[in-house]
């Protein structure tokens, strides 16, 4: 009975954790891959390896580090597959699903525009430069990083470096745009 | 990387990444996630679902009876949609702002320690806010292009553009403020809605709102609405507010007046006389910054860095 109990508490533990980091992930993935229904697809994989395996790891404390390193590793794995993949892969673009309700058409319009500046900055960056960044703007270490990218803390810090440079200036040059 | 520092771009690009994951609905994949695992069945055999459904069909028998016993009585959904219609009006309302801290999250969220007391003045989706501190006199508010502003006495003032609000001072806003069109309509959408009874000697309806999902990213979990039994009028609406999936601070507004205010009070020029200046991101900017660490304390510099122009 109390195993039972026990073991119940534990699944809604775990429910709370991926509840909570899903969101950041999909989003997490869907910059990686430039295609929603694969990042969700690869989100779902890792998630599925990670909670077969919830009796080994410590979820709670060190899941949202190990989610993190297999969805760039899924990401990347998948990026190189798809360069010996047909033309057609491109046209798998789909679009997020985006909730506009009680939003105001401006604050639309400038959101928008954000993330249209932000994604075809984004896109000037390798994959690994954009997963180092992205994890590094979320709070992870270079030890982290290094160990997400297989690769030395130094190299992560070069990813890191490159990827604010291109960045900026990326960023700046449509600010002198629009200017 | 000139105007742009590593910290501003990362904040950028974190920015950026929340927004998407605003964007995400985590249920269908948490569902399949669950469904994978085998914690949800893809479907039961009919020997499961059979006793339930005589139970819900019992349920639902017993429950049109007693509509049929008792008085026909306003919905709960159809208080709030009359309170909506209300609040459209252009009428002000002056509500007495209680905020109760329920976690540290709510500082980490954001670094200004928002006051006990406040007053809040709202028409429609527009709202300013008077400061009760009397050693530190200030009103602010949020104008309908998303921009911020705050009037320090009547001769001096700062404005904040939309694109320069940073995100935490937003989600201020947002818990500080109610926005009654706006939120009874998140409200219509997204919570369940239960009537709940009023105290006898009161001439008021309560409705209670529930989130029908814990989303992680909500920042709403429940509300309970006081509405006026006559004008639908919100007297007292108290909101747990909610960051990461836990409750921040309960935020109570009771209303102190009603009146009609002239419109130019919801813009900050409405709050001051001539002569007056305003420093913005391209009026003084440096004079800008010293009153926004006044407000902000002295780590406004990282929010609001000094704009480096070509």
């Amino acid at each position: 009975m109390a195993d039972e109990s026990a073991s119940a508490a534990s699944a809604k533990e775990m429910d709370a954790w991926v509840l909570a980091t899903l969101p950041r992930a999909l989003a997490f993935a869907t910059s990686l891959v430039d295609n929603s229904a694969v990042a969700d697809d690869l989100v779902h994989d890792c998630y599925c390896r990670l909670l077969s395996k919830s009796e080994v790891y410590d979820l709670p404390r060190d899941g949202t580090k190990l989610l993190y390193r297999a969805i760039t590793n899924a990401c990347i794995n998948y990026a190189r597959k798809r360069r010996f993949l047909s033309l057609d892969a491109l046209a798998e673009q789909s679009g997020t699903l985006v909730d506009r309700k009680a939003e105001d058409p401006c604050q639309i319009v400038i959101q928008r525009e954000f993330t249209q500046d932000m994604e075809s900055a984004m896109r000037q960056l390798t994959i690994p430069q954009r997963a180092a960044l992205e994890l590094k703007s979320l709070g992870h270490s270079l030890q982290e990083i290094a160990e997400a990218l297989e690769t030395t803390p130094t190299n992560a810090g070069v990813l890191v470096h490159r990827a604010r440079q291109t960045l900026a200036r990326v960023l700046q040059l449509d600010e002198e745009k629009f200017a | 990387m000139n105007s742009l520092s590593a910290d501003s771009l990362d904040a950028t690009v974190r920015d950026w990444l929340d927004r998407q994951a605003e964007s995400h609905d985590p249920r269908p994949l948490f569902e399949r996630i669950q469904r994978t695992l085998g914690r949800l069945p893809r479907s039961q055999s009919r020997r499961h679902w059979a006793w339930p459904m005589v139970a819900a069909a019992a349920v639902i028998a017993t429950f049109l009876l007693w509509q049929e016993s008792v008085p026909a009585r306003t919905s709960a959904k159809q208080l709030v949609q009359e309170a909506r219609k209300v609040h459209l009006l252009p009428l002000d309302r002056c509500y007495l702002v209680e905020l109760r801290k329920e976690s540290e999250l709510l500082e980490e969220a954001s670094p200004v320690v928002p006051p006990r007391v406040t007053h809040l003045w709202t028409r429609g989706d527009r709202f300013f806010v008077e400061a009760t501190d009397p050693q530190f006199r200030r009103t602010w508010g949020r104008d309908d292009q998303g921009r911020v502003w705050m009037a320090f006495g009547p001769h001096r003032a700062i404005r904040i553009e939309p694109d320069e609000v940073p995100r935490w001072l937003n989600l201020y806003c947002d818990t500080l403020t109610m926005q009654p069109e706006a939120l009874l309509g998140e409200l219509l959408t997204h919570f369940e809605l239960t009537r709940e009874p009023s105290p006898t000697d009161s001439a008021c309806h309560i409705v209670r709102a529930r989130r029908t999902f814990d989303h992680p990213l909500a920042a709403l979990r429940s509300a309970v609405l006081e509405l006026d039994s006559e004008t639908k009028v919100l007297r007292r609406l108290t909101l747990e507010r909610m960051r990461q999936g836990r409750l921040v601070a309960t935020v109570t507004y009771t209303l102190a007046e009603t009146r009609l205010l002239d419109s130019d009070k919801y813009e900050l020029e409405g709050h001051l006389q001539t002569p007056y200046e305003i420093y913005t991101r391209d009026h003084r900017p440096e004079r800008r910054l010293v009153y926004l660490k006044r407000w902000f304390g002295p780590h406004a510099v990282l929010w609001f860095p000094p704009q480096t122009r070509p």
